[in-house]
C-alpha cells in the first residue's frame, strides 16, 4: 500500500491496535501487520515518532515495564479512547460515502 | 535509545529510517523545543523584572519634574520605552509560543521569531533594569516612599540585582534557541495571527492591515494618555506625553516591527 495513502490515518491507526491492550512499539508494528494481514508493513521510523507524538498530544501515556527487559508500554488514554471513537464514527462515514459513489 | 535498544533485541534486522533523515528530525525536534522554551523563560523573567521595576517607580512618585537632573530624566526616559519594548516583545514571544505549543516541529522562520521576540524582550528588560542605578536619585531621596516603613533605597539595590539575576537565568535558553534551529520550511504569521481570538476584532479595525492597526493602536494611546493628561487639568503635559508615548510606539513599530515578524 503506497504510504501517502495512509497520511492522516495513521494516527487512528495505532490508536487502534493500542485499544485494549497496552502494547510497546515493536508489538504496535506487529499488530499492524498481522490485522492488515502484511498489508500494512510500517518502518519503524514512522511508527515511533507517531507514538511519541500521541504521547505529547495527550492520546496515549507510556510507562516502562518494571519486569524483566527495560521496556516501554503504551496504553490508550481516555482523551485517547474519545479521539479512537471519533476516527472510527468518521472513517465509517468516509468509507460509506466513497463505497457509495464508487460503486 | 533504550526504547531502540528494546526494538532491536526483538528485531535485530530493523530498518529505522534513513540516518542522516533521523537526524534532521532530531535536530528539528529540539530546536523546536529550545525556541518554545526559551520564549516562555523570557516572558518568566520579564515578568519578574517588571513586578520589581514597577515597586520602584511606585516609590518615585512623590518625585517632581523639578526635583530630576537631566541625568535622571533620561534614565527615566530609557527604562520607560525600554521597558515597554521588553513587555511588547516579551509578550508577543509568549504569545506565539502558547500558539505553536504541542507542535513537534515548527517551521525556522517560527522559531526565528520566537528566539528574537526573546531576544530583544530581554535586551530591553537589561536595559530598564540597568537604567535605574543610572539615577542620582537612585541615592533615596528623603522623599521617596518606603516599603513597611523602612525609608527607600535599602531595597532598591536588591531589586537591580534580582531583575538583572532574572534575565541573566534566562539568557542562555534564548542562545540556545538561536544556535538550533529546526530547518523544517513554512511561513510564519504576523502579529494579526499572535492576536488568536482577538483576531477578528483587529482585522475588523484595521481591515486586516497590520501597518492600519499599528496607526490605530499609535493614535489611540496619544489620545488616551492626552485625555488622562486634561482630566488631571494638565493639558500641555498629558498632549505632550501622549505625542510621545505614540510616537515612541509607532517609532519601535518601524524599527523593529518586521524583525520580530509583527509585520511582513
Amino acid at each position: 500500500m503506497d504510504a501517502e495513502q495512509l497520511k492522516g490515518h495513521l494516527d487512528g491507526l495505532v490508536l487502534a491496535v493500542i485499544d485494549g491492550e497496552p502494547q510497546h512499539g515493536y508489538a504496535v508494528i506487529e499488530a499492524l501487520k498481522t490485522r492488515s494481514q502484511g498489508r500494512l508493513n510500517l518502518p519503524e521510523g514512522t511508527i515511533y515518532p507517531a507514538l511519541h507524538r500521541l504521547e505529547r498530544n495527550g492520546l496515549l501515556a507510556s510507562q516502562w515495564s518494571v519486569t524483566g527487559r527495560r521496556r516501554r508500554v503504551y496504553r490508550l488514554t481516555a482523551k485517547g479512547e474519545r479521539e479512537l471513537g471519533m476516527r472510527r464514527a468518521g472513517w465509517r462515514d468516509f468509507a460509506t460515502t466513497v463505497e457509495a459513489v464508487l460503486a | 535509545m533504550a526504547e531502540f535498544t528494546d526494538h532491536f533485541t526483538c528485531d535485530p534486522d530493523a530498518d529505522l529510517g534513513d540516518p542522516v533523515a533521523l537526524a534532521g528530525e532530531f535536530a528539528d525536534e529540539l530546536g523546536t523545543s529550545f525556541a518554545l522554551s526559551a520564549a516562555l523563560l523570557a516572558f518568566l523573567a520579564l515578568a519578574l523584572a517588571g513586578i520589581l521595576v514597577s515597586l520602584r517607580l511606585v516609590s518615585l512618585l512623590p518625585l517632581r519634574a523639578a526635583d530630576l537632573g537631566t541625568g535622571d530624566t533620561f534614565a527615566l526616559l530609557t527604562s520607560a520605552v525600554a521597558g515597554q519594548v521588553s513587555l511588547v516583545a516579551g509578550g508577543l514571544g509568549l504569545l506565539r509560543a502558547a500558539r505553536l505549543h504541542g507542535r513537534r516541529t515548527i517551521p525556522r522562520r517560527e522559531a526565528t521569531v520566537l528566539a528574537r521576540r526573546a531576544g530583544i524582550g530581554l535586551a530591553a528588560g537589561a536595559v530598564t533594569i540597568l537604567a535605574f542605578p543610572a539615577m542620582q536619585s537612585y541615592r533615596a531621596p528623603a522623599d521617596a516612599i518606603g516599603v513597611a516603613g523602612h525609608p527607600a533605597g535599602w531595597w532598591w539595590p536588591l531589586t537591580s540585582v534580582l531583575g538583572a539575576a532574572a534575565i541573566v537565568a534566562a539568557s542562555p535558553a534564548d542562545v540556545r534557541a538561536a544556535r538550533l534551529r529546526p530547518q523544517a520550511s513554512g511561513e510564519s504569521g504576523d502579529v494579526l495571527v499572535d492576536l488568536g481570538p482577538l483576531r477578528p476584532i483587529a482585522a475588523q479595525i484595521s481591515g486586516g492591515s497590520v501597518n492600519r492597526l499599528a496607526f490605530v493602536l499609535g493614535a489611540g494611546l496619544t489620545i488616551v494618555i492626552s485625555l488622562a493628561g486634561i482630566a488631571a487639568h494638565d493639558p500641555y503635559d498629558g498632549i505632550l506625553r501622549g505625542l510621545l508615548e505614540g510616537g515612541a510606539f509607532l517609532g519601535t513599530y518601524v524599527i523593529l516591527g518586521r524583525y520580530l515578524g509583527i509585520r511582513h
